[in-house]
């Protein structure tokens, strides 16, 4: 490309610059790096352009044009009840120009997520009689898989404490909806952590197993389960996670190994490895070999 | 009906001041702009796709502004509309603001309609050179032509009138450069 093409493909160029990452403009955008007389023009031809934008812009509009407008099209009479009157046409287009709240959307669709109500998917979890995250599935968990309370009450177990494998076929369900998403992504484990400090969620003090300590972080969320709250942290690529679920030690019902011991079992595609100290209860899922999941401790 | 007054309120200003820059006649424009919503909601459930509303509605204001001056034999031949700059309201600033505003577009009605249509395209800011060749249904070299062929007409138009010219539309404006442009 020479000079002269290069200013007629740039004369195309729009003044806002919203053509920067076209690929059409990049080889005539590379050359005004190199030439500076070309380089020169271009600034001038730019600088024209955003001036004369500027003014077209500032063309003021009939007072009254939009109104006008909505209510021509009411009146067009396409498709919807006729009005006889010309006192409807004005409320009929009165209406039409209420603004619905631009964040109403994404507060229905935020709403709709954090419901506690997680609908778990059928899958393998529920082929090996494992209690789903159903409210009736945790309730035979604690009937059939897990030992009784200290305090012998199992109705205050109900009401106080969920099971390990209540978190992971919440999680398991959770994370395969179409509609699960990342309250906040990012590479920066740091960050993700002081995220969920922040909502006073437990985090188990950066303490992780030392295969993780290397990882890449991918996002983190709330989880709740049995309105017991507890936190999500995901390590590596999106096709490659690996899933860190913490919940407070008082939450989690069962014996549970230390981290140097960890309990590591595989249902179907996943593997999870759980584990707990004096204050935190984890569990570990990745779509893997539990051998592979053995390797990050 | 929600649905319109959003359809409305994201294009209807830049639709206008394109339409106006095609006739140079405020009235005229309203006229098209409306119009062009009418068809729009006439064919409202024909238009599916409504990532394409842009498009379509600014190349059928275009088509409408085209069957018009068909109707009309002698509308390139009519001089300038008398009530063009006498809106003007406000203080000093206002008003050169205004003519400003005003006097562009009296530069772009002075082009041939074959420049003065892709020229308002551009300069509104609305589309890429690609969406220009598709609301005037031309290839893209010729959009590009024809770009660069009439920004040569417009300055040579304004350097010819330097008394009736927008201010710093000739020089480099070094602050209006950076504030567009960082």
């Amino acid at each position: 490309m020479d000079k002269e093409r290069a200013k007629f493909v740039l004369q195309s160029f729009r003044p806002d610059g919203a053509d920067v990452g076209d690929v059409d403009f990049a080889e005539a955008l590379m050359l005004t790096t190199k030439d500076r007389e070309l380089g020169e023009w271009l600034v001038k031809e730019r600088a024209f352009d955003a001036e004369f934008a500027e003014c077209l812009a500032r063309v003021k509009l009939p007072q009254g044009l939009r109104e006008t407008v909505l209510l021509a099209m009411v009146q067009s009479g396409s498709g919807y009840p006729k009005m006889e009157r010309e006192d409807d046409h004005v409320i009929v287009a009165g209406l039409a120009g209420i603004k619905v709240p631009t964040e109403l959307r994404a507060r229905i669709l935020e709403s709709m997520e954090r419901t506690k109500i997680v609908e778990t998917q059928p899958s393998t979890w529920m082929r090996f009689a494992m209690p789903a995250a159903a409210a009736a599935g945790v309730v035979m968990a604690f009937v059939f898989f897990i030992d009784k309370p200290k305090d012998g009450s199992l109705a205050d177990a109900l009401q106080k404490r969920v099971t390990v494998d209540a978190v992971q076929a919440s999680f398991v369900g959770m994370y395969q909806t179409p509609g699960f998403s990342f309250e906040k992504k990012g590479t920066d484990q740091h960050e993700l952590v002081s995220y969920l400090q922040g909502k006073k969620l437990p985090c188990g003090g950066m303490k992780f197993p030392k295969g993780l300590e290397g990882m890449k972080g991918f996002g983190c969320r709330e989880i709740i389960v049995e309105e017991k709250k507890g936190s999500l942290i995901c390590f590596g690529e999106e096709d490659e996670c690996v899933h860190l679920i913490i919940f407070r030690r008082d939450d989690v019902d069962g014996d549970l190994p230390s981290e140097d011991q960890p309990q590591i079992t595989e249902s179907g595609e996943w593997a999870q490895a759980c584990w707990a100290n004096d204050k935190y209860a984890y569990t570990l899922i990745s779509k893997s070999q539990g051998a592979e999941l053995k390797e990050l401790f | 009906m929600s649905e319109f007054a959003d359809l409305v309120d994201a294009y209807y200003e830049a639709l206008y001041r394109f339409g106006y820059s095609l006739t140079r006649n405020p009235d005229h424009a309203a006229d098209l702009v409306q119009e062009t919503f009418c068809i729009w909601a006439a064919k409202n459930e024909q238009l599916r796709d409504r990532s394409k509303a842009k498009t379509w509605l600014f190349t059928t204001l275009h088509r409408e502004f085209l069957g018009q001056r068909r109707k009309q034999a002698r509308y390139s031949d009519e001089p300038l509309d008398e009530n063009i700059g006498q809106e003007v309201t406000g203080n000093d600033e206002q008003v050169d603001r205004q003519m400003d505003g005003q006097r562009v577009v009296e530069l772009l009605g002075e082009m041939e309609e074959m420049y003065r249509a892709p020229l308002a395209l551009f300069y509104l800011q609305q589309h890429s050179y690609k969406e220009i060749a598709e609301i005037l249904d031309v290839p893209i070299g010729t959009v590009m032509s024809r770009l660069s062929r009439g920004k040569e007409l417009l300055r040579k138009r304004m350097t010819s009138e330097p008394s009736s010219a927008p201010k710093n539309l000739i020089d480099v404006n070094p602050e209006l450069f950076k504030k567009h442009h960082g």
